[in-house]
């Protein structure tokens, strides 16, 4: 990666490989509560892949529980997923661009108290992955948008549940992946030091 | 079990240093407190003919045993011993020195009361002991607690014999009253009446002597009343020294004595404070230890597979926490991340 960040944004590269070797085109990121660092991780993981893949990669922030994705876009007015599922817009017009070549951003969108339709989320992620070659989620924490991620899982290809070292109770993991019944839970372990085991400053992917 | 070995295991320097923090100065203490402890005691007989029931509590006064005469003295000393004014006048017969300030008065009292001992050592038999800081002033303040014991005896039944002695005094009065009335009746009566007297009159000259009789022997009766009370406390007391004997008096002791037991406690006391810290610690450990601390967390810990790591950024030259989240936001979005960026979610 070339940008100024590149180093930060190298943090991602391993799993974004790892994204595109497994052939994956719609993942997604959660956590068990707030704080795990799940927005940080797809922001992250969709400007790797933006860099590493040859089409155009799509960001999706379905956190309308507290859309900080499109709080950092500056777009929080903005028509978005929300509006979309509803078909009160098309996605090619909601879509926001971004400095990173290759990479789009489709903000939470107006959600007015009222939940998104999610039934259509299938035919969303069709429609999307015809103008882009992967589509990366950011999720509620599982615990708090549990119906929510529940849907999302349904319709994504794979869901990492981010861990944040050190921080998140064991109890809380066990119980966010027991509720959004996943089978072959993927964790990212999040921000972890030296002594974690990582042994390097890279990122260090399992590839199982 | 193992992870609290375990837990034990890499707090171990820790729990070692609570340990020392705490049974250190608890051994210190314990060896001072016992270097510093001299003991005296009295062993004292007591008898009492009669059996007594006692109230086992002062709430419920209907819940009564029987009392052997050691456990009754005892429990009277122990009942003057906890009381200010009695403690303030063995301290007053005592080279222990009184306290200074005002507020420090109750202190004293209290720990100069702590002090005592009591042992009931058979149905007769008990001991009273005072454990001192300095070898001399055990033995001196248990044979002040025994005199001052014998003098609030005595003064108490001096006070209830002073009590009766009065009362007799005023009933003596009264009968004198009547004796010399019935005898200024009998002779205003003879003076009257020169014989020979008629059956009538001789009647009544009877009557009159019979009750100057009465009177006088009232008198007489209450004159022995008072002469008794006058020897009574005297016999009381020869009576109580027969029912309290001191067998064996205390003694001066060179060597530390008795400091045993108040030490074996301090030394307990830290020791037990000192376990109890370190086994909060422990289970403070084990409860930090239910987060993931390490890659080989995952699968072992929760149910599923590891597949990234994402590494701790490190901190900026500046000092502060360089935010990933704010530097991710300006390579995608630009202008508008910084404003808006938040902490990471």
């Amino acid at each position: 990666m070339t940008d100024p960040n590149g180093r930060l944004c190298g943090l991602f590269d391993g799993l974004a490989t790892r994204i595109r070797s497994a052939e994956l085109r719609t993942v997604g990121f959660t956590g068990a509560v707030y704080g795990e660092g799940a927005s940080t991780l797809a922001l992250g993981t969709s400007l790797s892949l933006a860099a590493v893949r040859s089409g155009q990669v799509l960001l999706v922030d379905a956190n309308w529980l507290r859309p900080s994705l499109t709080s950092d876009a500056g777009v929080r007015s903005a028509p978005g997923l929300a509006d979309v599922l509803r078909g009160d817009a098309e996605l090619g017009k909601v879509l926001v661009p971004t400095d990173r070549p290759g990479l789009s951003f489709l903000a939470a969108g107006g959600v007015d108290g009222r939940r998104p339709p999610l039934e259509d989320l299938s035919s969303f992620l069709t429609d999307a992955l015809s103008e882009f070659s992967a589509v990366v989620a950011d999720l509620p924490p599982a615990l708090a948008g549990e119906s929510v991620v529940l849907a999302w899982g349904a319709a994504l290809e794979q869901i990492f549940v981010v861990v944040r070292n050190g921080v998140t109770p064991l109890a809380l993991v066990r119980r966010a992946i027991e509720e959004v019944a996943l089978e072959q839970p993927q964790i990212v372990l999040n921000r972890a030091t030296a002594a974690t085991g990582s042994g390097t400053a890279a990122s260090r992917v399992a590839m199982t | 079990m193992r992870r609290y070995l375990d837990t034990a295991r890499r707090y171990r320097w820790v729990i070692i240093l609570v340990l020392a923090l705490t049974w250190l100065p608890g051994a210190a203490m314990a060896y001072l407190e016992y270097i510093t402890s001299y003991e005296a005691d009295a062993t004292i007989w007591t008898q009492r003919t009669s059996q007594q029931f006692a109230s086992l509590s002062p709430q419920d006064p209907g819940l009564s045993a029987l009392v052997s005469p050691a456990q009754e003295q005892a429990g009277i000393l122990m009942q003057l011993l906890k009381t200010r004014s009695f403690l303030e006048k063995i301290v007053e017969r005592t080279s222990v020195g009184a306290p200074g300030a005002e507020g420090d008065e109750q202190r004293f009292y209290d720990e100069f009361s702590k002090r005592f001992r009591i042992d009931i050592l058979g149905t007769n038999l008990f001991r009273l002991a005072y454990r001192a800081r300095d070898p001399h002033t055990a033995p001196e303040v248990v044979l002040a607690t025994l005199d001052q014991r014998q003098k609030n005896l005595l003064a108490s039944r001096t006070a209830a014999t002073d009590a009766g002695t009065s009362f007799y005094r005023s009933e003596l009065s009264l009968a004198e009253n009547q004796a010399l009335d019935t005898q200024h009746e009998l002779e205003a009566f003879d003076a009257a009446h020169k014989p020979p007297l008629s059956a009538s009159e001789d009647y009544q000259q009877r009557q009159l002597r019979l009750a100057l009789e009465d009177a006088r022997s009232r008198v007489s009766d209450i004159k022995g009343r008072i002469d008794r009370s006058g020897v009574m406390p005297g016999l009381l007391e020869m009576a109580d020294n027969l029912d309290f004997q001191v067998v064996d008096k205390p003694l001066d002791t060179a060597r530390p004595s008795g400091g045993t037991r108040p030490a074996a406690t301090i030394a307990g006391s830290a020791m037990l404070a000192g376990i109890a810290l370190a086994i909060a610690l422990i289970v403070g450990g084990i409860l930090l230890a239910g987060r993931v601390e390490a890659e080989s967390d995952i699968g072992r810990l929760v149910p599923g597979t590891l597949v990234a790591t994402i590494p701790e950024v490190a901190r900026g030259k500046s000092g502060r926490t360089r935010e990933l989240r704010t530097a991710l936001a300006t390579v995608a979005f630009g202008g508008a991340a910084p404003a808006q960026a938040r902490a990471d979610r």
